[in-house]
């Protein structure tokens, strides 16, 4: 009793807090849904994630990912909401967003309770309560902290520092006012997670409703179509923009490009017994975009090393250099039933008056009629003790993309006798 | 004065057992020891058959009544007495008798027989196995020797090096011992060194060819060219290996050896070109390019600028999968 007057005295905030989260929850939860989907055949679940209604005739917001099987396979998948009662309706696909990780889906039944999509004025600090229904345990609601849009991206996206965890995808991040400001999406654990700006739901209910129907197009075609936009749209965007650069050894090697890369620089240290020096210098967009459960896509790579010896004689190097060549791993996951095997096309080049061996290599995507896999591979042939290998990978691109940026990326290196 | 005649007992793949000298008639063929020619087979009669004379000088053979008969051969029925003509064959019982007469006309002589045999005699001259052996020593030090610079870990490599050494010795003793096993049957001779440096001049120049075969890949940068020059190469040692070892076990020819041992290598490079050629169609998430690095200095394909590059990159038909 007097412990109870005490905290109440001492920390009128965390009480406050307390019976906010716990309002909010009840206020909103009935807006919340689970979206499942089931596989037709034995009628039980492959998969689930959370939603969140967002008009009065039953349209309901969800990710993607989380209803990817119906867009992949749609003759073996059917989708289910479960409402906060616990009744089950069948539910339809009405459009995606592939790019941004969103789609929309139509419950034909009219709910009381909906959140109005609309950008919501919110600060960096701002209390934030996620809600879903994390590994099917029952709906939660998970405070955490705003805290604007993560840089580094090809993509805008919200960080929220709150746990999110598998099956809240899907539902909404709201303020205390019950403004949705965006969608949960993906975690990097340790209270690091990620949310998709409610602009996008917004343009997505906005376009359905304009169009007073389902997409006429088919979902897979759609989401290829919005790749296919996509990669133009970004690689148009990373060629125009600053490209910073980087010196290693005798060489000057782009870095990051524009503000969506992240770069580390590399020493291997474990060589201290060998008779060589190398030296790394790595970028990354991590971006990657969500197809089916076995293909990922959208991300771009590079990777340079620079290698010099001044102790082995010119065939160790260059055995050293072939080795490190044969052995680069290009951390491409893509299988069978997604892609071909690749093309390659090498040639000796000249850049900056430097002799280099390249290659670029290609590979299809079997269900995503346009798009590639490529990897670019050059080796620097300039001197007898030291060498550069580079590389650069990008996955879900166009052919001619591919060919453009790994051009683009071909101008950056250069070297100085 | 009559004809003289030859009466050859043949074994089963025609070939002259026996052969006896016939100059005065009659002749009397059986089990017998009573008999001119004596035939052990169980088959035929003590007194089988008799070779008479008659005035024309026609010579005949009678059948003494015995009890398996007497056929002329090919033929399924007995007959109780037959014209015999030179090269005439019978079968009596279960033997095969040839009858040749003095004018019979032999084959002609084979020339590259005995030359072969005194060529092979003089390349197993201790002088030669000398040169050899010295050869084989030189090669294989060249080629532990290239390892040793191109390696980084020069202890451990020469470890690795007699870890390959010996296996490749024993199984060129085992691969000349097969080949010595031939000789043999053929010649009578094994000629066993003449083998074992065969097959190591083969470990040898098949070890030699890829090492220049990544040269000359990295060189052209051509994958094409690379590939034709490793077969090319494949042929060649393939080709040589063969007529060599045949030169010593084999009484053919040297076009026929040749033509022998080239076609069994065409077939094998064959073979090969079509397993690459359909595991193309296999998926692979690789990248196929050629990854040989050299120094510099081995660079001989013309340098491109990287927009003509990417102009034949742009050439590629990626994906074209159906």
């Amino acid at each position: 009793m007097c412990l109870a007057v005490l905290t109440a005295l001492f920390c009128p905030n965390r009480l406050a807090a307390e019976r906010l989260t716990e309002d909010v929850f009840r206020q909103y939860k009935s807006r919340v849904v689970q979206v499942r989907v089931i596989e037709r055949s034995s009628g039980s679940k492959s998969g689930i994630g959370s939603g969140f209604f967002v008009s009065q005739d039953g349209h309901v917001v969800t990710n993607y990912h989380v209803i990817a099987d119906i867009v992949n396979a749609p003759q073996s998948y059917r989708l289910e909401i479960i409402l906060q009662d616990g009744s089950v309706l069948p539910a339809k696909l009405l459009d995606l967003d592939i790019v941004h990780d969103l789609a929309l889906v139509f419950l034909d039944a009219e709910t009381k309770s909906w959140f109005e999509l609309s950008k919501a004025d919110i600060r960096r600090g701002a209390r934030v309560y996620s809600i879903g229904n994390p590994r099917d345990l029952g709906f939660h609601i998970v405070e955490g902290t705003f805290n604007g849009n993560i840089a580094n991206s090809l993509y805008e996206k919200i960080n929220f520092t709150g746990s999110l965890n598998p099956g809240m995808s899907g539902g909404p991040a709201i303020t205390e006012q019950g403004e949705v400001i965006g969608v949960n999406v993906a975690t990097q654990g340790n209270q690091l997670s990620f949310l998709v700006p409610v602009a996008f739901a917004e343009r997505l209910l906005s376009r359905t409703l304009e169009r007073g129907g389902p997409n006429p197009i088919r979902f897979s075609e759609q989401a290829r179509q919005q790749l296919v936009a996509n990669q133009d749209d970004y690689i148009k965007r990373l060629i125009a923009s600053d490209h910073e650069k980087v010196a290693l050894g005798r060489y000057s090697v782009p870095s990051s490009i524009g503000k969506s890369f992240r770069c580390w620089a590399q020493v291997d240290d474990s060589l201290e017994q060998q008779p060589y020096n190398s030296l790394s210098h790595y970028c990354s967009t991590q971006d990657n975009i969500y197809i089916s459960r076995r293909l990922a896509t959208g991300a771009v790579t590079f990777r340079h090393e620079f290698l010099e010896s001044k102790e082995m004689n010119m065939f160790q190097f260059y055995t050293l250099y072939q080795a490190k060549l044969e052995h680069m791993a290009w951390n491409l996951s893509a299988k069978e039933e997604d892609v071909t095997s690749f093309d390659c096309h090498s040639d000796f080049i000249r850049i900056s008056d430097g002799k280099f061996k390249a290659a670029l290599c290609v590979r299809a995507y079997k269900k995503l009629e346009g798009l590639y896999d490529a990897v670019f591979v050059s080796a620097a042939l300039n001197d007898s003790h030291s060498g550069l290998l580079s590389s650069l990978v990008m996955t879900g691109v166009s052919f001619e993309n591919a060919l453009k940026f790994s051009r683009e990326f071909v101008g950056g290196i250069s070297w100085e006798k | 004065m009559g004809e003289v005649i030859f009466v050859e007992i043949l074994d089963k793949h025609d070939r002259v057992k026996e052969r006896h000298r016939c100059d005065s008639f009659p002749v009397t063929i059986g089990r017998s020891y009573s008999n001119d020619v004596i035939i052990s087979d169980s088959q035929v009669c003590p007194e089988h058959v008799r070779l008479v004379r008659d005035e024309s000088g026609q010579i005949w053979a009678q059948d003494l009544g015995s009890v398996n008969g007497v056929f002329r051969a090919g033929a399924i029925e007995k007959v109780p007495r037959i014209p015999i003509k030179c090269d005439t064959k019978l079968h009596i019982g279960a033997t095969t008798v040839r009858f040749r007469t003095q004018t019979y006309r032999v084959a002609d002589t084979v020339p590259s027989s005995m030359q072969g045999v005194y060529w092979r005699s003089g390349f197993v001259s201790r002088r030669n196995a000398a040169l050899a052996s010295l050869l084989m020593v030189i090669v294989t030090m060249l080629i532990v020797y290239q390892g040793f610079v191109e390696t980084l870990t020069p202890m451990r490599y020469f470890n690795a090096a007699l870890a390959v050494l010996f296996p490749s010795i024993l199984m060129v003793l085992v691969w000349a011992g097969i080949w010595s096993l031939v000789s043999r049957v053929v010649h009578s001779r094994s000629y066993f060194t003449a083998h074992f440096i065969i097959g190591f001049l083969a470990i040898s120049a098949w070890f030699s060819l890829s090492i220049t075969a990544d040269y000359v890949k990295f060189a052209l940068a051509s994958p094409l060219i690379g590939s034709l020059v490793g077969y090319a190469a494949t042929f060649a040692v393939v080709t040589s290996v063969l007529f060599g070892h045949l030169s010593f076990c084999s009484t053919r020819s040297v076009y026929s050896r040749l033509a022998g041992s080239g076609g069994f290598a065409g077939l094998l490079v064959g073979v090969a070109f079509l397993m690459s050629y359909t595991s193309g169609e296999e998926f692979s998430t690789e990248l196929e390019f050629a990854k040989e690095l050299k120094p510099p200095m081995f660079v001989l394909a013309p340098i491109k600028d990287p927009d003509k590059f990417f102009a034949d990159a742009g050439e590629m038909k990626p994906g074209s999968f159906d």
